[in-house]
């Protein structure tokens, strides 16, 4: 009987402690890495949680998945014309005709309009990264970069040659904050009772309070929280407002000190020499997992050849055209509606270097060290507003 | 294995797990007990608690514990300088320790920060025989110089330091307008095109345009502020009002007092350039 007791208190004891694998995995992850050769300092925690989020599934049309999708756009002749006039439906194709009629009522999406009863929650809420799949984000991740979704002020003039070199802005606070924006910010421009305290006469309460109100809004998305923003369409409108753009402006300035003050800053500033074909696939490879994963990832590079000439950009997405990568680059020294319309691309060479159209051929090109860490908070902070807001348990 | 034992290993094993986990939501004392629950200090080699600590402590910065990843990037700091630790030759690259951490102590502390580039730092990067580690002593050697550079040198610096120079000559340009030293400012961004950049750097050109000697004897320059007071005629915004003194010399509500007053409560960053916007009151009469 005691062994009965024992055995089924073991078993009860491991079904608690084994039903979070992610917890295991953290505790691995822990024991891995004093075990690992320590080539330099890194966010290695939140590199691993990320690497499990990813491995959850989810995302978008894969490489293979795009190459062969741009193959059937360009021989129409076979497959693609059989089914379009076969009369039976295969079976998947009845999920997606589900889903389309579901939408015709709600939207049955991530944060989606739709409730429970009618839309699961694994598409409400995914449990991957399928969560930034939210608004602005409507059919790709190009979405996000249309002007409204960009800020209403740019990093630096690019079409102003400087006679001082190098006063480029705050790029990597700039990369930093819109992406965040785009990523955690709920606009709702019907409620504007707020917004139009601002233009209350000066310092009476109503007007102190607004601006308080949408300073802590704009704290709030910056320490990656998610946030209702009120009285605004998007992101354009919102940092546009004189009494806003100046506050928000003096984020990007100190967002970009946290992140280029920095050893990985100060580290590509000094390597200016062009990569390796070997390094160039691996960043390719990297990035592309990340827009598979719905995110536009922020990178850092140096021109080559010139040391500290470093910019920090969004790539926003990438094409497949004859079996070669493009990455579509946000560039935020250039007007918006350029890279809403992927105008700005890198790729690799015959060499293995790296070219940007606006910059030549690139030295150093890295993932920025901050991207990791800051897709995790947001990943965890949407699935909690999710959680909350759609009634859908974690 | 009595019950009892199973019950206190089994308590462990989830108190552990737990702990672990919240590790995910980027807890500080659950980072901070994975160190203890580690018992770093009593079985860990040098070479190990220099990675858990190294470790800890960028995540802790990352997720802005500013104080509490100084004192871990210390622990390792104070380890890897202990001459046991160099006399077991155990290949860890410290670079990223030392320079993370003289970046965040250069905002805390920069006497210190200084002394600890001076020691430990350049000596490090002198040892390196790599391009890279003699540009990177180079910048840190220029960066500590600056401080010291009162003679404002800064146009020669921009020219070896492009990275950082938005961040220094932001730095040199508040100066300048505090000292009230308009024209020196004024030289240093005269040629730039803030057409499409913020509302901050449209003021900061405009006024000292305005201050300068430069305007003296030429037409009056259209403003880059100027659409903003199209777009939002009736705000009493304190950048709208800034731009409507420099183009009318008039305000919609009260007077310059008034507007630097409510500045320090509304937008202190602003602080400096309508502290300016007075002295040209002052021009006037």
């Amino acid at each position: 009987m005691r062994r009965l007791k024992t055995l089924l208190f073991l078993l009860s004891s491991l079904v608690i402690i084994s039903c979070n694998q992610n917890h295991l995995g953290a505790f691995t992850a822990a024991k891995n890495l004093v075990s690992l050769p320590f080539k330099g300092i890194s966010n290695y925690f939140s590199n691993n949680e990320y690497d499990d989020v990813e491995s959850r599934g989810g995302g978008n049309l894969t490489f293979s998945e795009r190459t062969i999708a741009i193959d059937q756009e360009d021989n129409p002749s076979c497959e693609a014309d059989q089914s379009s006039t076969s009369p039976e439906l295969p079976i998947e194709d009845y999920g997606q005709l589900m889903n389309e009629t579901r939408n015709l009522v709600c939207s049955c999406r991530p944060f989606g309009s739709c409730d429970k009863d009618l839309c699961s929650c694994e598409n409400l809420c995914p449990d991957n990264f399928d969560i930034f799949k939210r608004e602005p984000y409507q059919n790709s991740l190009e979405d996000l970069s249309q002007p409204e979704h960009s800020l209403s002020f740019r990093n630096a003039d690019a079409m102003y040659l400087s006679s001082i070199q190098g006063t480029n802005g705050y790029c990597w606070g700039h990369a930093s904050v819109t992406s965040k924006f785009n990523r955690l910010a709920f606009f709702n421009p019907e409620d504007t009772q707020i917004k139009e305290a601002l233009n209350a006469p000066p310092n009476s309460d109503e007007r102190n309070q607004a601006i308080q109100y949408y300073k802590d809004v704009i704290d709030q998305v910056v320490d990656n929280k998610v946030t209702s923003i009120p009285g605004f369409r998007n992101l354009n409108e919102f940092s546009a407002h004189p009494d806003l753009q100046t506050y928000l402006a003096d984020k990007v300035a100190n967002s970009w000190a946290e992140r280029a003050m920095s050893m990985q800053g100060l580290s590509t500033a000094v390597r200016a020499r062009a990569m390796e074909q070997e390094a160039s696939e691996q960043f390719f490879k990297e990035i592309i997992k990340k827009i598979d994963h719905n995110q536009q990832p922020q990178i850092v590079f140096t021109k080559e050849g010139e040391r500290f000439k470093t910019h920090a950009v969004l790539v926003s997405d990438y094409k497949v055209v004859d079996d070669e990568v493009i990455l579509c680059i946000r560039d935020n020294n250039y007007y918006p509606f350029r890279n809403a319309q992927c105008l700005h691309q890198m790729k690799i060479m015959n060499d293995g270097s790296i070219n940007y159209t606006e910059w030549g051929i690139l030295g150093r090109v890295e993932l920025a060290h901050n991207d990791n860490p800051d897709a995790i908070s947001q990943f965890h902070a949407l699935r909690e507003h999710c959680a909350q807001t759609k009634d859908c348990p974690i | 294995m009595g019950l009892k034992i199973k019950f206190i290993i089994i308590a462990s094993c989830m108190s552990l797990t737990h702990a672990l986990a919240l590790v995910e939501k980027r807890d500080i004392q659950t980072l901070e007990s994975l160190i203890t629950r580690y018992k770093v200090d009593e079985k860990n080699t040098p070479g190990e608690k220099v990675k858990l600590y190294a470790t800890l402590a960028k995540e802790l910065e990352s997720y802005h514990y500013k104080d509490q990843a100084l004192q871990y990037y210390e622990k390792v700091i104070n380890l890897s300088l202990r001459p046991s630790f160099k006399s077991q030759n155990l290949d860890i690259d410290l670079l990223g320790v030392y320079t993370q951490y003289l970046f965040l102590l250069e905002k805390k502390d920069p006497m210190k920060a200084q002394s600890f580039y001076q020691d430990t730092l350049s000596p490090y990067l002198e040892n390196r025989d790599t391009l890279e580690a003699k540009e990177m002593n180079l910048f840190w050697k220029d960066h500590f110089e600056a401080h010291q550079d009162n003679q404002n040198n800064i146009s020669n610096r921009k020219m070896k330091r492009p990275f950082f120079n938005q961040y220094q000559l932001d730095k040199k340009l508040k100066e300048l307008i505090k000292e009230k030293s308009y024209s020196q400012a004024y030289t240093l961004i005269k040629d730039r095109d803030a057409t499409h950049l913020n509302i901050n750097i449209k003021l900061e050109q405009d006024l000292l345009y305005q201050l300068s000697n430069e305007k003296k004897g030429k037409q009056a320059k259209k403003l880059y502020c100027e659409s903003m007071l199209k777009d939002y005629p009736k705000s009493p915004s304190i950048p709208v009002e800034a731009c409507r003194y420099l183009k009318t010399r008039s305000l919609k509500y009260g007077n310059l007092k008034d507007l630097l007053k409510r500045t320090q409560s509304e937008q202190p960053h602003l602080h400096y350039l309508i502290e300016a916007l007075q002295d040209l009151s002052k021009e006037k009469k």
